[in-house]
């Protein structure tokens, strides 16, 4: 058990306001995935805010306990959605665990991912080069630059694939870089700010140096990050999302979706594109265009979407199974035939749990590519 | 002041729930000791029980000990109803959220009772029915907590509150033994209602473990309609008429000035005009809709409302329903604490309620924006302060105080549906005489001897 710094007291302290405004309705609970999975105060927003607000007035010290709770947290945002007074949950989570993170009061599996990020640039910690199929060489200056991430080009190269294929199909003019780096967003998320902010500039003076005009993002994550960071440090460059990109291509008849697919879907929003980028009508969008498409909401969609539970995947594995598990009861009830993300990381969450389910999860992208005849359908 | 819990006890209880539905950990213990009011208390022990037998044991025991006992569900209560004042054994009831039963030709639901209001109306409306109490907090409060705390809303103006749709309850006394009473009967006179002894008594007499409920069908349509008024005279004339003309809204809300204006700048849309704004909507059958409409135009026109308007359509509804859920958070976006009160009157009398708010406002310097169920004489004036600051708490509390006194006056009640909890505790006295506070007391005394379920609360022991 940790009592108070010097320094965590006097910071605490800047928290008060926000901390203040949770007027403890408890009406976090309708929507905060984890409370839906353990059904205790503790797990849910107004109780990390209530145990933050006794830390802050030192009735309570950092315990391990406090440490998970406080790292239980997916940082969704759904919370900030069902909260009437508008208690800004995911900020005032980052920031006490930025205060906690330089105490070193942090899982040790958070500070061994970021350890192994540091060494090897990606979250699987071994240095990787960027398979062959995804090397595309920068011809111009100012061109687009598609950033493809850690997850997507050494977890899912063939999500990747499949957007790159579409783009060169459609004679999208791009490149991607020679070594795909993690965009740095979790390190942020645990609370290592300093880290992080040495880790984007690196990225950014990496993709800097090759002057695009556009970073387009296939994992949301990266979107948000590299769009706060480059916005926040007036970068000449704009950052969009593959979804982005594919529904203009589609909406001015680049991409041609020839082929009906005849499918019953449900889409999933992630919670980056979704409540971080207000990104929700695009992927529907697109799918509404493709031939034989029809999309079933989930009971829980948009605003509500429930959270993969990818960033507690390895402090509570047990939790991010059962959250997947819910999405994938949700799109059952809803009796389609598959579940359609635009995340590879919702991605990898999900498929974990498609084993125990008679439904399949796919990438946004790899439908439209099938309903161009780049893809087979399988 | 009572000794700390004994180890064998934690270890007994723990036996009872098993260890993954029990915790002695601070981390847990403390979030349990708040809901939505100031009030304040760490229990010593929380448990999530899974079944009826589990409490059934665990209050044997903790009577046995005389350990304090305090049932909660989702806690987003205003009266600190739920918080542990001394101590002892929070039961979480939220893990006990089975629906059991739908019984379609009986229009009955049986539900445990960590059920959600909206978890059972999601599945009622499958079938084309609901449970129409609609309390602010539906969507996260469990059906236990509503009828332990006789639960209102909105459309309780034309449905009534909670009590009116609970056909029996399964309760645990807190000697520990289990039973149900009520009735599954539409009529039955058949010895004392306990059923309505238990609802709304905060848990200090019993455990609600499970429910049957009333269900209804759910109206063929709803449409909404508002006007504007200069004074609040007119708007509760206005109410006033339509209630007594029998033309039974299925909301009937009124707005004051401070409270639009707070909702034009947090929606964008523009409310400020007069004084007031009552939103009343109809519901029913097509038929129905389109008879009462005119006659409710018909009376706010002659109680001086202008820019009357009908909603048009189901957007047009949503729109003006939207804007009235967004009284609180804009309320609240205005300072750092908002506290909620629920004094009710006669409707007859709400002008002067009304007014008397405005006068208390001015008299000790604190913001208030009054909005409420003004069809049962149900108004929430919101204070508006922060609570840091020792001045502002003190003008609050003495203007609470004299809200609750000038209630009483005008016929009213302390509260129409927040409950008393700790809260209003000490306001007992204001509203029911020695005789029936001594009723109240011995009541509790015959049922839980040894004062173990919730104490501390309703001005009881």
């Amino acid at each position: 058990m940790s009592g108070l710094t010097h320094e965590m007291r006097f910071h605490l302290k800047d928290l008060e306001e926000d901390i203040l405004k949770c007027s403890r309705c408890g009406f976090c609970r309708a929507s905060c995935p984890v409370f839906e999975v353990k059904l205790n105060e503790s797990w849910n927003a107004r109780g990390r805010i209530l145990l933050i607000r006794n830390l802050m007035e030192e009735k309570i010290g950092i315990s391990e306990e406090f440490i998970n709770r406080i790292y239980s947290c997916t940082l969704c945002k759904a919370c900030e959605v069902t909260c009437p007074t508008g208690v800004k949950t995911e900020d005032i989570l980052l920031r006490t665990r930025k205060l906690m993170a330089k105490e070193n009061l942090l899982p040790e599996q958070f500070r061994e991912m970021t350890k192994v990020i540091m060494e090897t640039g990606n979250i699987y910690g071994k240095r990787m080069g960027l398979p062959e199929q995804l090397k595309f060489k920068n011809k111009e200056d100012r061109g687009n630059l598609v950033f493809i991430g850690c997850v997507a080009a050494y977890g899912y190269p063939e999500h990747a694939e499949n957007f790159l294929q579409i783009l060169k199909r459609v004679k999208y003019k791009f490149y991607t870089l020679e070594e795909e780096r993690c965009c740095g967003g979790i390190m942020k998320s645990i609370g290592l700010e300093e880290e992080f902010s040495r880790w984007v500039k690196r990225n950014l003076g990496r993709i800097e140096t090759c002057k695009p005009k556009k970073i387009i993002s296939i994992c949301p994550m990266c979107s948000h990050t590299l769009k706060e960071y480059v916005n926040k440090a007036t970068y000449p460059f704009e950052v969009v999302h593959e979804v982005e990109v594919l529904r203009d291509l589609i909406e001015s008849k680049k991409i041609k979706l020839k082929k009906k697919l005849d499918l019953k879907v449900s889409y999933f929003d992630p919670c980056h594109l979704g409540r971080y980028l207000q990104v929700f009508e695009t992927p529907r969008r697109i799918l509404s265009l493709i031939p034989g498409i029809e999309v079933i909401e989930l009971g829980r969609n948009k605003q509500f979407s429930r959270c993969c539970g990818g960033p507690i995947r390895s402090i509570f594995p047990e939790i991010r199974d059962k959250l997947s598990d819910s999405i994938f009861q949700d799109a059952e009830e809803k009796g389609v035939d598959l579940l359609v993300t635009s995340c590879p990381t919702c991605y990898h969450n999900l498929y974990a749990s498609s084993v125990s389910f008679d439904l399949e999860v796919i990438d946004l992208a790899e439908l439209v590519a099938m309903s161009m005849g780049i893809k087979e359908k399988t | 002041m009572r000794k700390k819990l004994k180890q064998s006890f934690i270890d007994q209880l723990e036996g009872i729930v098993g260890s993954k539905n029990f915790s002695t950990n601070e981390i847990d213990r403390i979030v349990y000791s708040r809901d939505a009011s100031v009030a304040e208390g760490v229990p010593e022990a929380v448990v999530w029980p899974e079944s009826v037998d589990e409490i059934s044991q665990l209050l044997f025991l903790a009577n046995k000990e005389r350990v304090p006992v305090v049932p909660r569900g989702a806690g987003p209560s205003l009266s600190g109803g739920p918080v542990p004042l001394r101590g002892g054994i929070v039961i979480d009831l939220s893990r006990m959220k089975k629906i059991i039963s739908f019984n379609e030709k009986d229009l009955q639901i049986h539900v445990e009772a960590g059920c959600v209001i909206t978890q059972i109306n999601n599945f009622l409306l499958k079938q084309g029915m609901f449970f129409p109490p609609d309390p602010a907090s539906q969507d996260v409060c469990t059906i236990g907590g509503a009828i332990s705390t006789n639960a209102g809303g909105m459309r309780a103006v034309k449905y009534g509150v909670t009590d009116r749709w609970v056909q029996a309850l399964k309760i645990v006394l807190p000697t520990g033994e289990k039973t149900w009473i009520g009735t599954k009967t539409r009529k039955s006179v058949s010895g004392y209602n306990l059923a309505k002894l238990i609802i709304g008594s905060e848990g200090t007499l019993a455990v609600v473990v499970e429910a049957i409920l009333s269900v209804y069908f759910v109206p063929e349509t709803r449409r909404m309609i508002k006007a504007f008024f200069n004074d609040f005279e007119s708007a509760g004339q206005a109410t006033f008429q339509i209630m007594s003309k029998g033309l039974n809204p299925s909301i009937m809300e009124f707005l004051d000035e401070y409270t639009l204006g707070a909702i034009s700048k947090y929606t964008g849309a523009n409310y400020c005009r007069g004084k007031a704004m009552l939103l009343i909507e109809v519901d029913g059958s097509r038929d129905e809709v389109e008879r009462k409409l005119p006659k409710i135009e018909k009376t706010l026109k002659e109680n001086k409302g202008f820019e009357i308007e009908v909603a048009a359509d189901d957007e047009e509804n949503l729109k003006l329903y939207s804007a009235r859920k967004a009284a609180y958070p804009a309320l609240a976006s205005l300072s750092l604490t908002c506290d909620v009160e629920d004094a009710t009157v006669p409707v007859s009398r709400l002008p002067e309620m009304l007014k008397s708010i405005e006068r208390i406002s001015k008299k000790y310097g604190v913001y208030i924006g009054t909005f409420g169920h003004v069809g049962d004489g149900n108004i929430h004036p919101n204070l508006l302060y922060d609570e840091r600051k020792k001045n502002e708490r003190e003008k609050v509390e003495k203007a609470i105080n004299e809200l609750f006194e000038t209630a009483i006056k005008l016929g009213g009640t302390l509260t129409g549906e927040h409950g008393i909890g700790k809260a209003k505790s000490n306001f007992m006295k204001l509203e029911h005489s020695p005789e029936s506070l001594q009723l109240m007391k011995s009541i509790k005394k015959a049922i839980d001897p040894n004062n173990i379920l919730n104490p501390g609360k309703m001005g009881l022991m």
